[in-house]
């Protein structure tokens, strides 16, 4: 609705947007914004958040100004619902848009969101998913994500609240990554490709938003990292061995999204054994205390020479387990040994061989085939933390075609 | 032309309360089973019995034909008697059914 | 259930309630409504209509333990109050069609443009009372909102209706709230729905239809009325679809239903209010909840003994499973009603019937063999658990003996426990050979009737409607 405000001489039109509130709400009602709050004030955080809890109790709430987008962002911004970076207002026309995409209704739930528990509806993932930029073709991978996050063996609770700087890493397989323009190949761990960049910073938006993961109230990560603002590659489906969802037992043709818990992103350019070495650092502390579960990305150069000298992905996991050690002396040294004096069994029994395995077996390493087709032998690794051992695998239903 | 609307809903009465104190555990305690005559309680309660039974020595049940049904022509009757009626059996703890 | 839970909370006896797993939210919101957001649950996996028992068995002990053991040894999180608007705060500012979107998309709305709930055309209509704004009317469940007066002239206005049906609607919101209605019950998944019956010169004051189409849309005060009630219960009682509405189908709001007094008048029958206790000279509502309803048609026959079987099996036959309301969940608290058009209730007046004898003579044939009776409670549905007899009940004081005067499965037993429990309006199509039958969802939405209260210049006010 167009109307007319007061300017400096000429009349300014004022426009308005119709925007559905992102924020959560527990099954019982409660606001989640209302614990924010007091926990953004008994920590001194208001400045960032100087609007925190002031908002209409509503589902919706009407944008009237001359530049409503603006208006939106700042209020947004001040309540404390944005990653720092500029959101899209997530409109009643963009949310109905998002949600025709599945065949689950608006206010169906898929589980509260751990500390704060609002519930994650389909309509409370797509108001997210609409700030963090989703085309509506996306949203059937963000609510696989949303899913996959949901298990317990994901441990919410425990990302949102750790003081670690743990971020989720969300893979996904089969023929919808390269159908949904989901990066696999030149810079799939960097920015440019919308998909990549909006499917991980929708996760992340819900688990502020709806689950109250507000940095320094709630969240107590030391220094975070890049990847909370997005983390989400496709992984290549021309590589030399079977994709991940195959390897897990769907069918080829299925999708999935697989999510992992990554305490970090380190790039490496070499071989295995630099690949290994790597591993066998601090780094992986927190995987070999808590048993983790670690992925490893592979670019296609390197795979295609593995599997020409014969190597299958399990040879490669074999191959890191036995070459990923940490000399005792060092793990001796380490600020968790120390802070942390029960470890796992097969730590302890390895103890006297004088170097130690980062994970239990080698089954606990995931291998991916990602990145750019060039003669340049680049890897990654993501070491885990926490509890319990995490990589959850949830299909992703087609988007619904709703018209024609 | 614009026009100010009021809010239509009423104000919500009850201020939340707390919850009872929990047990530490359940073993030796004594747990009364309430039952709304609906939805397979009748099966589902000695289900719970014999598993709750199993893991905590020394629980014990006191039936839900005991309280009468929560749900029916009696049941304000019922829940007005409750809480003397827990106090008759010594009830530490309740399992209430069913929700659905 | 959680209610009961919530007793033993307060009791200080700590307890989990058993959930179905489609019933998570509703028990949620049910709580928080109790005032214990944090009641503990254990939720059971599924429905458990259509589990088998080793289904069942496998989930409860899969699920379900773990729950009870948590909800009785783990404290749940400290509970913390909703923030919301305050009654009769301004929500917005905007035109019409804004207004009625915005209603809409907050969950205010049938999904209808609503007339916007403005601080003057609320004005009007607490001109009609003279209660206090702020007059608490009682407290809804499930949500345990305050009904004010306020509140019902706001969504009084929303509706459509006029300022003069205001003590219509005080009237209605008072009995919505006496506990012996049962409202907290209106959310339940046989969906039933509201029938109101008014009574009294306010039918010819407000321009009630009581005539043909009775029971259609097309007039103000019948129409507008039944919608407020369903706006009343949506955003006072807290009923939303999805959420604590569970209604697997539902209805939408019936339309007002007012006698045809005159014709009462001329056959010396009583009015529904008065057979529900109401003597006074005072208008009067009567809600009550039905699950459906048909038309009877054609009734043919001059004489009672001709015209009472169809009658009756009409009310044996909508009645059906809602025994369970006669004997078994409740006792006698079936009341079917039937709306006979004035013709029928003439024809039967003038063969010497008064309406208590229509009564006896329906409760004489709405019967079913008792068989049948038993299928309804115990097999086709498992709504009086256990596979109960007739006699079994009767035995447990669950039944009126005369459901076990013998053990034949093929002896007739009624449907209603009462000749006087057949409730029986006279309403329609004063020319027209038809009745209509209602079945009732019992002690869920129980006959509950209010007086009207009418402020002192009421004539003169409705002098002014009428010249508006």
């Amino acid at each position: 609705m167009a109307g007319a405000a007061r300017g400096g001489g000429r009349p300014l039109t004022v426009d308005a947007l119709w925007v559905v509130l992102p924020t959560g709400q527990r099954a019982s009602g409660e606001w989640i914004d209302d614990t924010l709050r007091r926990r953004a004030e008994e920590r001194g955080l208001l400045d960032r958040t100087p609007l925190a809890g002031q908002f209409p109790r509503h589902r919706v709430e009407v944008v009237r100004a001359v530049d409503p987008v603006q208006e939106v962002n700042a209020r947004f911004e001040a309540r404390g619902w944005t990653d720092g970076l500029p959101i899209v207002p997530p409109t009643l026309g963009r949310v109905a848009a998002m949600c025709a995409t599945t065949m689950r209704a608006p206010s169906d739930a898929l589980g509260e969101v751990e500390p704060l528990r609002g519930v994650a509806t389909v309509e409370k993932v797509a108001a997210n998913a609409v700030m963090a930029g989703c085309h509506s073709a996306h949203f059937p991978v963000v609510l696989a994500a949303v899913e996959a996050a949901l298990d317990p063996a994901f441990n919410m609770r425990g990302v949102q609240t750790t003081d670690e700087n743990v971020a989720p890493l969300v893979v996904v397989s089969g023929p919808l990554a390269a159908g949904l323009g989901i990066n696999a190949g030149f810079g799939a761990l960097g920015p440019g490709w919308r998909a990549n960049a909006a499917i991980g910073r929708a996760l992340r938006l819900v688990m502020v938003n709806v689950g109250g993961g507000w940095p320094g109230a709630v969240s107590l990560a030391g220094l975070a990292q890049p990847a909370r603002y997005t983390l989400c590659l496709g992984e290549r489906d021309d590589g030399p061995w079977p994709s991940l969802h195959v390897e897990l037992g769907y069918r080829a043709e299925q999708s999935t999204v697989t999510l992992f818990r990554a305490e970090a992103t380190i790039t490496v350019t070499g071989g295995l054994a630099e690949l290994a070495s790597v591993m066998a650092s601090a780094a992986s502390a927190f995987t070999m205390r808590y048993e983790g579960r670690v992925a490893v990305v592979i670019a296609p150069f390197v795979a295609r020479r593995l599997a020409a000298d014969g190597w299958s992905k399990d040879d490669v996991r074999r191959a890191l387990y036995k070459e990923a050690r940490v000399p005792v002396s060092a793990w001796h040294q380490w600020w968790l040994r120390a802070t942390a004096p029960e470890w796992p069994a097969w730590v302890r029994a390895a103890e006297a061989t004088g170097a130690l395995p980062v994970v239990k077996t080698p089954d606990d390493i995931t291998v991916l085939v990602a990145g750019a087709d060039l003669a340049i032998p680049q890897l990654a690794y993501f070491p885990s933390w926490g509890f319990p051992p995490c990589r959850v695998t949830r299909e992703i239903a087609p988007a619904v075609d709703l018209v024609g | 032309m614009l026009e100010r609307v009021l809010w239509p809903r009423g104000r919500r009465t009850v201020a939340a309360r707390p919850v009872a104190p929990r047990l530490s555990t359940l073993a030796g305690k004594t747990i009364g089973q309430l039952w709304d005559d609906l939805f397979r309680g009748d099966e589902i309660f000695p289900m719970l019995e014999a598993a709750l039974a199993e893991r905590f020595p020394g629980v014990r049940f006191v039936g839900f034909r005991t309280f009468g049904s929560t749900h029916g022509a009696e049941e304000h009757e019922v829940l007005r008697r409750l809480p003397e009626r827990m106090r008759e059996h010594g009830v530490d703890a309740i399992i209430s059914g069913m929700a659905c | 259930m959680l209610r009961a839970s919530a007793i033993a909370e307060e009791a200080g006896v700590p307890s989990v309630s058993l959930t179905c797993e489609g019933f998570i939210g509703q028990a949620a919101t049910t709580a928080t409504g109790l005032g214990l957001p944090g009641l503990p649950i254990a939720v059971v996996p599924g429905h458990v209509d259509v589990q088998t028992v080793d289904d069942l068995k496998a989930n409860v002990a899969a699920v379900t333990v773990d729950g009870v053991i948590e909800g009785l040894t783990v404290s749940p999180k400290q509970a913390v109050d909703v923030v919301e608007p305050e009654p009769g705060d301004v929500v917005f500012e905007g035109t019409a069609d804004e207004i009625t979107r915005f209603f809409y998309e907050n969950g205010w709305s049938d999904g209808l443009p609503i007339v916007p709930p403005t601080e003057a055309r609320v004005a009007e209509f607490l001109r009609f009372t003279e209660r206090d704004p702020d007059e608490e009317l009682g407290v809804l469940l499930p949500d345990k909102r305050s009904a004010t007066v306020r509140s019902v002239a706001i969504n009084g206005v929303m509706a459509g209706c006029r300022p003069e049906y205001m003590p219509v609607l005080v009237a209605l919101v008072e009995a919505m709230a006496d506990p012996r209605y049962g409202v907290e019950h209106s959310g339940n998944t046989p969906g039933a729905e509201t029938l109101i019956v008014v009574n009294g010169p306010i039918i010819r004051q407000l321009g009630f239809n009581y005539q043909q189409g009775a029971l259609r849309d097309g007039f103000q005060a019948n129409t507008s009325i039944g919608r407020f009630w369903r706006l009343y219960l949506r955003n006072v009682a807290g009923f939303l679809p999805h959420k604590t509405d569970k209604g697997t189908f539902g209805n939408t709001w019936r339309v007002v239903l007012a006698e045809n007094e005159e014709a009462l008048a001329r056959i010396g029958w009583t009015t529904i209010a008065r057979d529900q206790g109401h003597h006074g000279p005072e208008s009067a509502v009567t809600i009550s909840r039905f699950t459906g309803g048909t038309v009877l048609a054609s009734v043919f026959g001059t004489t009672p003994a001709q015209m009472m079987p169809y009658l009756a099996d009409g009310i044996a036959r909508l009645v059906a499973w809602e025994v369970m309301f006669t004997v078994g969940m409740a006792v006698g608290a079936q009341r079917p009603l039937l709306v006979l058009s004035p013709i029928l209730a003439q024809a039967l007046a003038r063969a010497g019937l008064s309406k208590q004898d229509v009564q006896r003579e329906l409760f004489t044939h709405a019967r079913i063999p008792a068989w049948k009776f038993e299928r309804y409670i115990g097999e086709w549905t498992n709504l009086v658990p256990g596979r109960p007899t007739l006699r079994d009940l009767v035995a447990r004081r669950r039944a009126a003996p005369v459901y076990a005067e013998s053990s034949d499965p093929e002896r007739l037993v009624p449907v209603v426990a009462r000749p006087e429990d057949i409730m029986i309006a006279v309403s329609g199509d004063p020319l027209r050979t038809n009745a209509y039958v209602f079945s009732h969802n019992g002690i869920l939405g129980f006959p509950t009737t209010k007086p009207i209260r009418l402020p002192g210049a009421w004539r003169a006010l409705l002098a002014e409607a009428a010249g508006r």
